[in-house]
């Protein structure tokens, strides 16, 4: 009799320990993905158009921060809590079904932006304050947001390097106002160590858009396509790739992915090349095939699906320059700091200029020093320079 | 009024007015007295019993029972027809929404690349905008009153 009511008694107090452990993991904040609380922060995210240009304008350093900015911040600050929070934490899914190929729909990029730079806003009103750890804290906050963003498509991708390149003028600003503070700047180094280890590279977006395709290309899918003008295809050639996907069969369809195959192996070796060459050949390889569809049918579908990886790969190396540019200037800045005069030279070992692969022009000038690019920008043709000022 | 019923009446009439009991009408008399008249007789009474014999296909038309299978074979057909261009008709829709997309389809990866190659990532955003813009707003704040009186219906 005793041991059947031990046994009882056990049997309670196992059921609620597995209570106990079970409730305590459903309601632990902050969840286990990230993703649930930026939507919760989009949810409360409110402005109107005019102060969204505001907030556009002070990112771009066209105006200061003023008192309709702080009251919208204020207002705003829930959502503001909800996206840091969920910038803490490692795992982010954000619930796509990439199943669905080239009909995956994206998460609202555009909020996230927005959101972004209601961030920033805060970090900048922080800073004014000269609270200058809790700025930059935000600051890298964003960055962990736009790893979230940056997810394997092309587009996201896109979206988390402009978010965090706001990220990185904004540590710019913070960084040419605040005082010297070795402690911090070492800290701010390792932070952005750790963000940059968690980047993943370009190629993955070809491989995700590769996969995408190659599942598109059936046969139920090329009524789809029609009518052709819908998908962008240069005039000159659209009446061709009409007629080929009238007449397109089974056998249209194989090569059409043969050819697609090739292309997309061509594309993914450019990316271990330098700069300037791997710039002119996505540039060429993306044009081929309306170059080739004229006399090659197989051209057809390469032709309507592929992303404009030559613009992209462009925007990407200019969102990542900065940062890199950002990165070396803490260094130099920790210099500063330690011994009290900014360098000479530029310190090795810093991270380069990418669009030529080489260390950056390091100039001192009255206000404190630049870094200038040694390679230009093909798809702008342009060459950059990135000014850090240092408090006197 | 047919012509039997108009014979009846007209005998009634007659041996009412007489008061002579029913009169007895001799045919063959008649025949040779009037053969003219008979012979006409004869070619209407050959006329009307052609008209008049009950067709299959009147009796067919006349029933309610037909009038009914007939609209339904009607109704069954129209939907039939209906049926069988749809496939067309779904065809032709596509290519509208292709032109006019939905919400969800201009958010699509194939959707934003194409946006994407038009005008970069600003034109990306401006697809955005334009897909959420299209949302029914909702309210910048609400009272408790209101809370209150959407709980209640």
């Amino acid at each position: 009799m005793r041991k059947i009511s031990n046994k009882r008694l056990r049997k309670v107090i196992y059921v609620n320990l597995l209570l106990l452990v079970s409730t305590s993991q459903v309601f632990a904040y902050p969840p286990d993905n990230a993703a649930v609380l930026y939507y919760r922060a989009c949810q409360w995210y409110q402005a109107e158009p005019e102060m969204e240009q505001m907030l556009s304008d002070l990112s771009r350093g066209k105006i200061e921060v003023n008192e309709e900015i702080k009251k919208f911040v204020k207002d705003n600050k829930r959502a503001i809590d909800f996206a840091l929070d969920a910038s803490g934490v490692t795992n982010c899914d954000w619930g796509m079904d990439y199943s669905k190929g080239m009909a995956t729909v994206l998460p609202p990029l555009h909020t996230f932006k927005k959101l972004a730079r209601l961030i920033l806003a805060d970090a900048k009103i922080m800073a004014e304050k000269c609270d200058y750890k809790s700025a930059i804290d935000r600051c890298l906050s964003v960055e962990r947001f736009a790893l979230h963003v940056s997810d394997r498509s092309m587009i996201t991708h896109l979206f988390g390097l402009a978010i965090n390149k706001e990220a990185d003028k904004y540590i710019q600003d913070i960084l040419a106002n605040m005082p010297e503070d070795l402690e911090m700047l070492s800290w701010l180094k390792n932070q952005l160590a750790q963000i940059d280890s968690k980047s993943f590279p370009f190629k993955i977006c070809i491989d995700d858009a590769n996969e995408a395709a190659i599942s598109f290309m059936i046969k139920d899918n090329i009524k789809g396509l029609l009518p052709i003008e819908n998908w962008e295809v240069p005039p000159s050639v659209s009446k061709t790739a009409e007629k080929w996907l009238l007449a397109a069969d089974e056998k249209f369809l194989a090569s059409n992915r043969a050819y697609w195959k090739k292309l997309i192996g061509n594309i993914k070796a450019t990316l271990d090349m330098p700069y300037p060459k791997a710039y002119a050949e996505l540039k060429r390889l993306c044009e081929k095939p309306e170059k080739d569809i004229i006399e090659n049918p197989d051209a057809t579908l390469t032709l309507i699906l592929l992303p404009a990886f030559d613009k992209s790969y462009s925007v990407g190396i200019r969102g990542k320059n900065l940062p890199n540019a950002v990165r070396a200037a803490v260094e130099i800045y920790i210099v500063k700091a330690k011994t009290g005069k900014l360098p000479d030279a530029l310190p090795t070992g810093l991270p380069p200029d990418l669009f030529s692969g080489k260390p950056f022009k390091y100039e001192k000038n009255a206000d404190g020093f630049v870094l200038r690019c040694r390679g230009r920008d093909l798809s702008k043709d342009k060459i950059y320079e990135y000014e850090f000022k240092v408090k006197k | 009024m047919s012509m039997k019923k108009d014979e009846k009446w007209l005998d009634e009439l007659i041996s009412r007015t007489i008061n002579s009991g029913k009169p007895e009408f001799d045919v063959e008399k008649w025949k040779q007295k009037y053969p003219e008249e008979f012979q006409m007789l004869r070619s209407m009474a050959k006329q009307d019993s052609h008209t008049h014999q009950p067709s299959i296909w009147r009796t067919v038309r006349r029933s309610p029972f037909t009038k009914l299978a007939a609209a339904a074979v009607i109704i069954i057909a129209i939907g039939f027809f209906i049926a069988h261009q749809r496939p067309s008709e779904q065809a032709e829709t596509t290519t509208v929404s292709k032109v006019t997309k939905s919400l969800t389809e201009i958010l699509t990866v194939a959707s934003l690349n194409i946006a994407y190659r038009k005008g970069g990532l600003e034109a990306v955003e401006a697809q955005f905008e334009k897909a959420f813009y299209k949302r029914k707003p909702q309210p910048t704040s609400i009272s408790a009153q209101e809370l209150l009186e959407d709980f209640n219906g």
